[in-house]
């Protein structure tokens, strides 16, 4: 469904991917590690289209077709999403108006998640606009589930959740990504993770480990998470432990 | 002649059209409502408040609107204790060409009334080398309410210069919304407000400058009694037009507040923005506070709504509206849902 093949990507001139080669076949779901400032959400935001990520060289192939000079809305209706960590507040907007421009007919069909996701008075407010951290993760979610993606990305679903929103976050989650509402499509994901609590909900068929730009390891993610807990990020990367 | 400022002919109390006033009962109680030269023969006693808070040597307009003598123009009573939820509807129209439109208002809204008053100003389109030019007074007595929302349709060759000044007596409230989305070739408004002990002011400014539209709207507010408070909210976005806003906030007792936000969007090049917020007192306890912000279509709202699919086109007409959409507290819902409309129709307005 979506690969990436030697991607160099910069920032104002400073080389922040360097050289990332990966697959993301139909249907499986893959896990991020890195420490912070290793280019993650970097990789996100290119795969994503935003301008400020300048692609140097290499390809983004995302169900076959060339992507990666198209614009962030061409790549969203195309199918790829996000659930984006620090999305910003838009004054005057209510969520509600928003996700019947996204798509009032998933809106008819999806809007008893208003009340799974515990947003009922939410959607009647400005988007993200005062909205705690537990309230801004839901609010992507019921965004995503109108939004019906094909490949999602999760963006440190984790931070700023408190025990109880995880487990609505964990699950509406799940029953986006590996249920689907349409039983014919296989949604692939990709997920940013830095305390793993999210594997308790979602499981990842494949781990990656970046550092300063690069992947230094893959593999099986569990055996990955484990380690990482253990023994840190970089023993991870070099396999020492 | 578009549908909105049609609706609001077919609907009012009170029009002047060109030089001459018509008007009509639309059932509200304890209003009275006549052209200006009508009501000065019938209530005399109110003659004394005719310039009696614009100076006639203030600028040209008043020199002119007062040379002028015996000119048209609408007064408006809310008799006391007199409470109506129902706006009353006027409007000012021109629809000819060459027009010199003076004009000379008065409001007067008793102790304890309550008045809500929508003002739809239109030009017809064609309509050529107008002028309007209008002295308004308002008085708000002890504990009355008086709203007045203007939504403007002006043309592209017509030149407003309206001069207006509003006193307020102890515990009342004056709210101005003044809406605009339209092309203008010069606008000049600032009106002062004389608010008394425990009064409030709120004095709102929603404003859309197309190409060649020029706009200096803005608000001067004296606190002249104890515990007066005050409010100058002003949103405008330019797409090719100028618009300056001079907001003052003037404390002049003790316990007073004020608060006044200035942001503006500029859509275009060749636009001019120019906000001016400032904050004057001698009183030690007043509380007087202002922001104001100037900048594009931030970046990073747009990319957001287009990650969900949105077209950038699509994605800036909902920022926008959404910054043009601001929330008015102590409306009739009717009138919130016409200030909500016109703001919805915006971007058929030339962005």
């Amino acid at each position: 469904m979506l690969e990436i093949k030697d991607l160099v990507v910069s920032i104002v001139g400073k080389v922040i991917i360097n050289g990332i080669s990966l697959s993301i076949p139909e249907g499986e779901t893959h896990v991020m590690f890195g420490p912070n400032g290793c280019g993650k959400s970097s990789l996100m935001m290119t795969i994503l289209g935003y301008p400020q990520y300048k692609v140097e060289s290499g390809q983004i192939i995302f169900k076959g077709q060339d992507i990666t000079n198209i614009p962030i809305d061409e790549r969203a209706r195309a199918g790829i999403g996000v659930m984006f960590q620090h999305p910003p507040a838009i004054k005057g907007v209510n969520l509600k108006s928003f996700l019947k421009k996204i798509n009032s007919d998933n809106y008819e069909a999806h809007k008893n998640y208003i009340e799974k996701l515990h947003l009922e008075e939410l959607v009647g407010r400005d988007i993200n606009d005062g909205f705690s951290g537990g309230e801004r993760k839901r609010s992507e979610l019921l965004q995503l589930m109108i939004q019906l993606p094909d490949f999602i990305m999760f963006d440190e679903p984790e931070s700023g959740v408190d025990i109880e929103n995880m487990k609505i976050v964990g699950a509406v989650a799940r029953s986006l990504v590996k249920e689907g509402h349409l039983k014919k499509r296989k949604r692939s994901s990709l997920i940013i993770t830095h305390t793993g609590y999210i594997l308790d909900y979602l499981s990842a068929d494949k781990g990656y480990m970046m550092l300063d730009g690069k992947l230094v390891c893959k593999g099986n993610p569990q055996d990955m998470f484990k380690m990482i807990q253990k023994s840190g990020f970089k023993a991870c990367a070099e396999c020492k432990v | 002649m578009k549908e909105n400022i049609k609706k609001i002919v077919d609907e009012s109390g009170i029009v002047v059209e060109n030089n001459t006033t018509h008007h009509k009962d639309v059932g509200l109680s304890g209003v009275e409502y006549l052209p200006l030269k009508a009501a000065m023969k019938k209530y005399p006693q109110y003659k004394e408040k005719l310039w009696g808070l614009v100076d006639k040597d203030k600028n040209g307009i008043t020199k002119e609107v007062f040379a002028e003598g015996d000119v048209n123009g609408i007064f408006i009573l809310a008799k006391k204790g007199s409470v109506n939820i129902v706006p009353l509807k006027t409007c000012f129209l021109i629809n000819k060409n060459d027009l010199d439109q003076k004009l000379h208002n008065l409001f007067v809204v008793e102790e304890g009334a309550e008045l809500h008053i929508v003002t739809g100003c239109a030009v017809e389109s064609t309509s050529k080398k107008n002028f309007h030019k209008a002295v308004t007074e308002m008085y708000v007595e002890k504990g009355a309410k008086l709203t007045y929302t203007m939504i403007h349709d002006w043309n592209k060759d017509t030149e407003v210069l309206p001069v207006t000044a509003i006193k307020q007596e102890e515990d009342s409230l004056y709210m101005s919304n003044y809406i605009t989305f339209e092309a203008v070739k010069n606008m000049k408004s600032c009106p002062t407000v004389y608010v008394g002990k425990n009064a409030t002011c709120y004095m709102n400014s929603v404003i859309f400058a197309p190409k060649g539209a020029f706009y200096d709207v803005g608000s001067k507010v004296i606190l002249e009694g104890d515990g007066a408070s005050a409010d100058i909210i002003s949103r405008n976005v330019t797409a090719g037009g100028s618009i300056i806003m001079p907001a003052i906030i003037d404390a002049r007792a003790k316990k007073n507040r004020g608060h006044i936000e200035c942001s503006a969007l500029m859509l275009e090049e060749n636009s001019m923005l120019d906000a001016s917020p400032q904050l004057k007192t001698v009183a030690p306890d007043a509380e007087l506070t202002h922001e104001a912000a100037i900048g594009k279509i931030s970046q990073d709202e747009l990319n957001y709504l287009m990650s969900r699919g949105l077209t950038e086109e699509d994605a800036k007409n909902i920022i926008i509206r959404g910054f043009l959409n601001i929330e008015i507290d102590g409306l009739p819902e009717s009138i919130s849902q016409q200030i909500k409309k016109a703001t919805e129709l915006v971007d058929e307005r030339g962005f």
